[in-house]
């Protein structure tokens, strides 16, 4: 039996919350979550026994001992949560039984946003994702001749410009990409972009990647 | 005739073959008086299915009229009456086999594989004994141990049925291509129903549903009079969303088999999934005739009567006792929510939940916490597209948005695109016609686009409900998307789970994923694209790659991957016939090429950061 549940809310909160994520969040007997968004913690808490902000990973994988604890983040936990992983890597340690539920990642939000798609002889043969402050630690992260997403729940306009500015020099000059904001999209090229929090962009390759050709 | 072969026969509950051969030994026993001949006349009727003759001739005190009696009764499902007969057979003769290699199948038909085995370990120098050996481990769980018993005696004493023992083992183990082997020499040995029934399923399992779908037809001429072989193409047909014909083939079933409330039960899912709701009732009307106590089938009659929106109907019948908790708080519950009155379903299907177990439960809460999110009102938007685009994830329909959910609500119309009876169950409880999306033979892929975009009313929203997510590796859609747009039709799509988060969501929380997990991101390819560009794959991020590739794309993967990444280091493997189990399976990266050739065309994998 599961002590601890790892559950993703998507990248819009209610929107992207699957039903398997909210059912088993309501049968926790305590939910954490470290979600800034006030709309989406208030909805959060009508479905779920107790909403409680975490402390620490710490406190609760401490809590967890007891069992019926969950904890609910942004995106998807392996995406883009530190949270999520200290709390992981925490109950791997203790040997805690836990499981991370699916969730969409921002690659699923913004392929439905954007009308991409993956696969076949028709959309993208390979895409990466990166969260704002891996682009930032390391700026080989991200490589230009794939589609990149790139995303942040907690974005502040200074990081995502100094990210922008390092990513601008790999592509063509003026290489628009598309913005999925809270408050809606804009397309612009990637330096006049203004992404805040929990914004999701969509950067097209530097080169359009060659198409499959199947053989069987 | 090999007087052994017919244990199959009651291990796997076809009507027997060799119906040429069974009368010919009748007709040959009719004109004699011996006991020998009187006990194998007995048993050929038992083989040609005339079973109440089959016992009253074999009435004698021999071991062969007792042995065949136990068979007899062992074929009539009468397992406790065949012990007897058996036992006494045995008491006759303890070096005769038959009898007791009969009583370890009854024993393993009973699931009492302990017992079995005891009768086996006498028989150990039996062709036949090997083979219910082999099924015995299978059905204890260790199908490894099974192949381990049936490879030394296929190497020595090759025959049918035991290449397809080994076969199912095989399939037990995930190895379908091995299966499919094994499968093809069984045919080659010996073409019996049986066999031919068992490599159209593993055919239909590997993704050649057609010629599957020819082996079933082969199996039909071999039992003329067997609804099996019909049944087994009525669900090849449905799973590859080809309705009407697994309507044909069921029809041909319920011509041999009538009066089988099972079938009729059956029949009503398929007219139901066609929205043919007149022909559904007509059917459980009958099949509730048949079988008055069957609470199931007055549940699934009114389930239709509900579906045919006669609500009084079916709420008056649940006040009058005609169902039994849980089915009587689920069907209020599901009633309320299709008239609209979702707040008032939701305390029916918690009641239903708390009176049922196991996968029901989990419906009815489901379902309850669907009504909860609907009847709480939302500001409605301005103006809607003509057409949602929804996918609903693997685990489905449990893996729906909160926002698909709500745009499901709002259509008029809704087109499924999967074949899971839960799938059609579920979109009942929206005010929308639900139409299957059919498969038409030798039909272009755009068909069923053009046929479905040429359906929709102007004005009314419709839907479109498909597995996973609808633009990853999903052509229909990306067809839907084409055609909207050269046909002006404004839709909408939604984010949905896909293979690639719950491969990584899984493998995360098994023993063997490790400690290492890489930067915050995900790089996701094709597998023939990654080969392609070999420095795409980065060893530190992790990494998602999508299996559909021949064996020698799958190969140069695997040295891609092995040359990449430490031989010890686990990946993960979500097989797409996997489709809501929800499991991945483990391989070390030094035997990453085997596991990956067995896997199907579906399969997409997980490596997990370097270690």
């Amino acid at each position: 039996m599961d002590k601890l549940l790892i559950c993703g809310l998507g990248v819009r909160v209610p929107e992207e919350t699957t039903l398997e994520s909210l059912q088993a969040l309501a049968d926790c007997r305590v939910v954490y979550t470290d979600l800034d968004d006030r709309k989406g913690r208030d909805w959060l808490a009508g479905y779920c026994k107790d909403l409680k902000t975490p402390a620490s990973a710490a406190a609760i994988l401490k809590d967890a001992a007891k069992g019926g604890v969950g904890l609910a983040v942004w995106g998807n936990p392996q995406s883009s949560s530190r949270l999520a992983r200290e709390v992981e890597l925490g109950a791997q340690k203790a040997g805690l039984a836990y499981r991370v539920l699916g969730a969409i990642s921002p690659i699923g939000s913004v392929f439905a946003r954007s009308v991409s798609f993956l696969g076949g002889d028709y959309g993208y043969q390979g895409i990466q994702s990166y969260d704002l402050q891996t682009v930032l630690d390391d700026a080989k992260a991200a490589a230009t001749e794939l589609p990149l997403v790139l995303y942040a729940e907690r974005g502040e306009p200074a990081k995502w410009a100094a990210a922008l500015k390092r990513l601008a020099p790999g592509y063509p000059a003026g290489h628009k990409a598309r913005l999925y904001a809270p408050k809606g999209e804009t397309e612009a090229a990637l330096t006049a972009l203004k992404p805040g929090d929990r914004c999701v962009i969509l950067i097209p390759p530097a080169k359009p990647l060659t198409a499959r050709k199947t053989k069987w | 005739m090999n007087e052994g072969r017919s244990y199959l026969t009651c291990l796997i509950g076809l009507p027997p073959e060799g119906r040429a051969e069974w009368t010919a030994i009748l007709r040959r026993a009719r004109g004699k008086k011996d006991a020998a001949s009187r006990s194998l006349g007995g048993r050929a009727l038992a083989h040609l299915g005339r079973g109440d003759e089959a016992l009253k001739a074999l009435d004698g005190d021999s071991r062969e009229a007792k042995a065949w009696r136990g068979e007899a009764l062992l074929l009539a499902g009468r397992r406790e009456e065949a012990r007897l007969a058996l036992d006494e057979a045995v008491a006759l003769s303890k070096s005769w086999p038959w009898p007791r290699l009969l009583r370890a199948v009854c024993r393993l038909t009973e699931g009492d594989t302990d017992g079995a085995a005891e009768e086996l370990a006498a028989l150990r120098d039996l062709p036949e004994a090997v083979l219910v050996s082999a099924l015995l481990e299978g059905q204890r769980g260790a199908a490894q141990s099974g192949v381990d018993a049936a490879t030394p005696e296929l190497a020595a004493r090759p025959t049918g049925p035991l290449f397809a023992v080994r076969a199912l083992l095989k399939l037990g183990l995930g190895d379908l291509p091995a299966c499919l082997a094994d499968l093809n020499s069984a045919a080659a040995l010996e073409p019996s129903a049986w066999i031919l029934m068992q490599r159209a399923d593993a055919l239909n399992r590997s993704g050649f549903y057609r010629e599957g779908l020819k082996d079933s037809a082969a199996a039909a001429k071999l039992l003329p009079d067997s609804p099996e072989p019909h049944l087994q193409a009525a669900n090849i047909y449905f799973d590859q969303a080809f309705y009407p014909e697994a309507l044909a083939e069921m029809e041909l079933a319920l011509e041999r088999r009538p009066d089988d409330a099972d079938m009729l039960s059956r029949r009503a899912r398929f007219h139901l999934l066609l929205g043919r709701f007149e022909e559904a009732e007509k059917g459980l009307d009958r099949a509730c005739a048949l079988a008055p106590d069957s609470a199931q089938l007055r549940f699934e009659r009114l389930n239709v009567i509900t579906m045919r929106g006669r609500y009084a109907e079916v709420l008056k019948a649940i006040k009058a006792g005609a169902l039994r908790e849980p089915f009587e708080s689920y069907l209020t519950g599901y009633v309320l929510c299709r008239k609209g009155d979702r707040a008032g379903a939701v305390k029916h299907f918690l009641l239903a939940a708390e009176r049922a177990g196991g996968g029901f439960a989990e419906r009815c809460r489901f379902y309850a916490l669907v009504c909860r999110i609907l009847s709480k009102a939302e500001p409605k938007p301005k103006s809607r597209p003509q057409f949602y685009l929804c996918g609903v994830g693997i685990h489905h329909p449990y893996q729906i948005t909160t926002e698909i959910l709500r745009a499901l609500d709002a259509c008029e119309v809704l087109y499924n695109n999967l074949g899971d009876p839960q799938v059609s169950e579920f979109l009942g409880l929206f005010r929308a016609e639900v139409r299957a999306v059919t498969r038409v033979d030798n039909e272009p892929a755009m068909g069923r686009v053009k046929r479905i975009l040429a359906g929709l009313a102007r004005g009314k929203t419709s839907g479109f409900v498909t597995r996973i997510h609808p633009f990853i590796y999903r052509r229909i859609a990306r067809d839907l998307v084409t055609e909207c747009e050269a046909a002006k039709i404004t839709f909408q799509a939604f984010g949905a789970v896909s293979l690639t988060e719950v491969a990584w969501s899984l493998a995360a929380a098994e023993p063997d994923h490790g400690k290492e997990r890489g930067p915050f991101g995900q790089r996701v390819f094709d597998l023939v694209y990654l080969i392609k560009n070999p420095r795409l794959l980065q060893p530190a991020h992790p990494t998602i790659v999508y299996a559909i590739a021949n064996d020698e794309d799958r190969r140069t993967f695997s040295a891609l991957v092995r040359a990449s990444y430490a031989p010890d280091q686990s990946v993960f493997f979500l097989a797409g016939s996997g489709d809501r189990e929800q499991q991945v399976v483990s391989a070390k990266v030094k035997d990453v090429e085997e596991k990956l050739l067995s896997l199907d065309l579906g399969t997409v994998m997980y490596l997990p950061p370097r270690q």
